[in-house]
């Protein structure tokens, strides 16, 4: 680019980016409106093209080695994100360029800008927490995990609350419809299969159910929170990758290609990422998604225990135990073997240690 | 001026020509190019999952006293054999050693319930016992690497007279140092709220080995997930630097699984409440006391591991009993230590003349 004042360059970078974007979308128009029926954005074209270039890899077949194939899934992943990002960089330009053609603030505008799309990333997870607190939809995605069990359950979870509610406040009909609702769901799975006795409506799995609600929520808070922590980071991360634009603009520096430019974000963003990683608080979200993840595949598995208890199938715990005697057995072998070993031929105990050389 | 000089269209044309070169050279490779540990090796001695192989000496004239190299459980131990020029075990047997390696193998369902007990008095104990019995001798020299040293210092402290020389590669010692992010991450500072590991073991058993690798892979998020594949256009003409690439791929996405039990222990013992350099830590009912470790020690550290702080490694001479300590790094990290062409010049002839002089 010749030299020139910053405002006209910055003016003429930002009207040829948004020409070229226009014809880049003309060109894709026909591709991406049969992916999306809305106009397209250039995230839905980056995923377009992803998802083609994807494809062609997926249709290489096996004669290619499984790392090779993932190999290649990775760097087509790696430039989709330098597209975006770069689609992101151009965003927060088109920001600026009009404050630097009017001489105004251009690296504050950038900050703001890069604020903007800080606030919209934090709101999101902030979203996502609220609608944890809808009970009612709640139950619907957590009995959404649950659809392959049978739809006649779904009626049982879908009812359960407002039966539950309506008895907590007297009335004694409630329990009865409850009961009706759960015999009529049992009757059209496991009673059509198992000679097991009804179950009826037991407490027991009730609370196992409710138990998993409860961890399924717990799982959702987590993983809202943990995104609000990210979302964050990312944030931080953005500030220093326009912090660092402005050092290299006052250094007279430039960047001119995509890989150089992803070069650049790698080595402030790197950073970023890994202070905020040693955090007390980072630490400490990841940590709460990642148990409460594993309490709440426990408290699948304990529903999931009572349906194969039902049709006489092995659980998890059950096999887990078989093993564990196995392995204790194994180990009583082993030792007794050993000790018929030393008492058959004892090692000498004489030293067959090789003469010690001396250092140096 | 706006530093960023790059058009759209510029941007996209580089991606996807780059993105056309780079699958239309990786899919002219095939599996059997990739290949991995091919330095010649025997069975000689197995116990469950767990086999011993023994290295053809390639000298002709071979150090007396064997070395088994103990790796760690995480990964796959071919990473001391990973290609030919980048070989340790090559480099060892052609100054004369005679080289033996335990591979752990995978871990299936049924290994949930294997302690660090089992790894260090029983497959490691019988490993070395298999080795004295052949040679007819008492002691043998360790090569402990990585996790496989924190393992060897136990089995050291627990058996000293069967260890004639120690050597530790980038063995994590004291698990509470600064700075540690996968110490952080396991516990070190804020205990089962940053993991609890009895109910990730109750919920999966053995714990995945994608579970690992993903928590790995996120120590450096953007140089091992983004850059480093963007990085692969500067090799995609050259097919042996691809294969050193694929090579290296293979073995960082092939991760056992951690036997539940042992990875409990390690976690709650080591990572939380650090009770090796605490001497607090048992197995079999005994206390692994690092003092024991009276035998010559040689610990090796990477100046700039991210994975095992040097200061985790360096601690390690405050602890043990040993008047014969040394220290050797290099300026390198995790992996460096293998695959750096300059330490695998000069790693092993320090390693033999450090072994040979005692």
């Amino acid at each position: 680019m010749a030299d020139s004042n910053p405002s006209e360059q910055a003016a003429g970078m930002v009207y040829s980016w948004m020409d070229a974007q226009r014809l880049m979308w003309q060109a894709w128009m026909d591709l991406a409106s049969k992916a999306s029926p809305k106009e397209p954005t250039f995230s839905d074209m980056a995923d377009e093209w992803q998802k083609l270039t994807m494809q062609s890899v997926q249709a290489w077949g096996s004669a290619v080695d499984p790392i090779i194939r993932s190999t290649a899934e990775q760097f087509i992943s790696a430039q989709g994100n330098a597209l975006r990002f770069l689609n992101l960089a151009a965003r927060a330009w088109e920001v600026a360029a009009p404050k630097m053609e009017s001489g105004e603030d251009w690296q504050k505008a950038l900050t703001d800008a890069l604020d903007e799309f800080r606030k919209r990333w934090v709101n999101l997870p902030a979203e996502m927490a609220a609608m944890t607190q809808d009970i009612e939809s709640m139950w619907k995605l957590y009995l959404d995990q649950w659809r392959a069990f049978g739809q006649p359950w779904e009626t049982v979870g879908l009812r359960a609350p407002s039966l539950w509610g309506r008895m907590l406040a007297g009335d004694s009909a409630a329990l009865f419809e409850l009961t009706d609702v759960y015999q009529a769901a049992y009757q059209q799975t496991l009673g059509r299969l198992a000679t097991s006795p009804n179950l009826g409506m037991t407490r027991e799995f009730n609370a196992r159910l409710m138990e998993g609600f409860d961890s399924f929520t717990a799982l959702n808070v987590a993983n809202a929170e943990f995104l609000v922590v990210v979302a964050e980071i990312w944030e931080a991360a953005f500030k220093q990758f326009g912090e660092d634009l402005v050092e290299l603009t006052e250094e007279g520096g430039k960047i001119e290609n995509v890989r150089d430019l992803v070069t650049f974000w790698t080595r402030g963003a790197e950073n970023v990422f890994l202070e905020a990683f040693r955090t007390e608080r980072y630490t400490l979200a990841q940590g709460k998604l990642l148990n409460t993840n594993m309490q709440y595949r426990l408290s699948q598995r304990r529903i999931v225990e009572k349906y194969l208890e039902a049709f006489d199938l092995p659980t998890r715990a059950e096999v887990d135990e078989a093993h564990r005697r196995i392995y204790e057995l194994k180990k009583e072998v082993k030792a007794l073997k050993k000790q018929m070993e030393e008492l058959k031929s004892p090692r000498a105990k004489r030293s067959k240690t090789p003469q010690k050389k001396k250092a140096g | 001026m706006f530093p960023i000089q790059i058009r759209y269209t510029d941007a996209v044309r580089e991606v996807v020509e780059m993105t056309a070169k780079a699958t239309h050279n990786l899919s002219q490779l095939r599996e059997s190019q990739v290949e991995y540990g091919t330095a010649p090796k025997e069975e000689v001695y197995r116990e469950d999952n767990v086999v011993l192989y023994r290295y053809k000496p390639v000298a002709q004239n071979l150090y007396e006293i064997p070395l088994l190299i103990v790796y760690a459980l995480v990964n796959r131990p071919y990473m001391v054999d990973l290609q030919e020029d980048r070989s340790l075990v090559r480099n060892l047997l052609a100054l004369g050693m005679d080289v033996y390696l335990i591979d752990w193998g995978y871990p299936r369902r049924n290994d949930r319930w294997l302690t660090i007990d089992d790894h260090v008095n029983s497959y490691i104990a019988n490993c070395v016992d298999y080795l004295c019995e052949q040679y007819d001798m008492d002691k043998v020299n360790l090569l402990s690497i990585c996790q496989g040293g924190t393992l060897s210092l136990c089995y050291t402290a627990l058996h000293p007279k069967k260890v004639r020389n120690l050597i530790t590669m980038v063995t994590p010692v004291d698990f509470h140092v600064p700075n540690g992010l996968l110490n952080t991450w396991s516990g070190s500072a804020y205990g089962p709220a940053s993991m609890n590991v009895d109910a990730m073991v109750e919920a999966q058993g053995n714990i995945p080995g994608d579970f690992m690798n993903f928590g790995f892979l996120l120590l450096k998020p953007f140089q091992l997930n983004v850059e480093k594949y963007l990085g692969l256009t500067d090799i995609l003409d050259d097919e042996a630097k691809l294969i050193n690439f694929l090579r290296m791929e293979k073995w960082i996405f092939d991760s056992p699984d951690q036997a539940g039990e042992t990875f409990r222990q390690f976690i709650k013992d080591f990572y939380q409440a650090n009770k090796l350099i605490k001497g607090e830590f048992t197995l079999g009912g005994k206390r692994v006391d690092l003092k024991n470790i009276t035998m010559p020690v040689l610990n090796i550290f990477a100046e700039e591991d991210h994975l095992v702080p040097p200061a985790s490694t360096l601690a390690l001479k405050d602890y043990v009993g040993t008047e014969d300590y040394s220290v050797l790094s290099y300026p390198v990290g995790h992996i460096g230590m293998y695959v750096s062409g300059k330490v695998q010049r000069d790693l092993p002839p320090a390693i033999v003349k450090w072994l040979k002089a005692r």
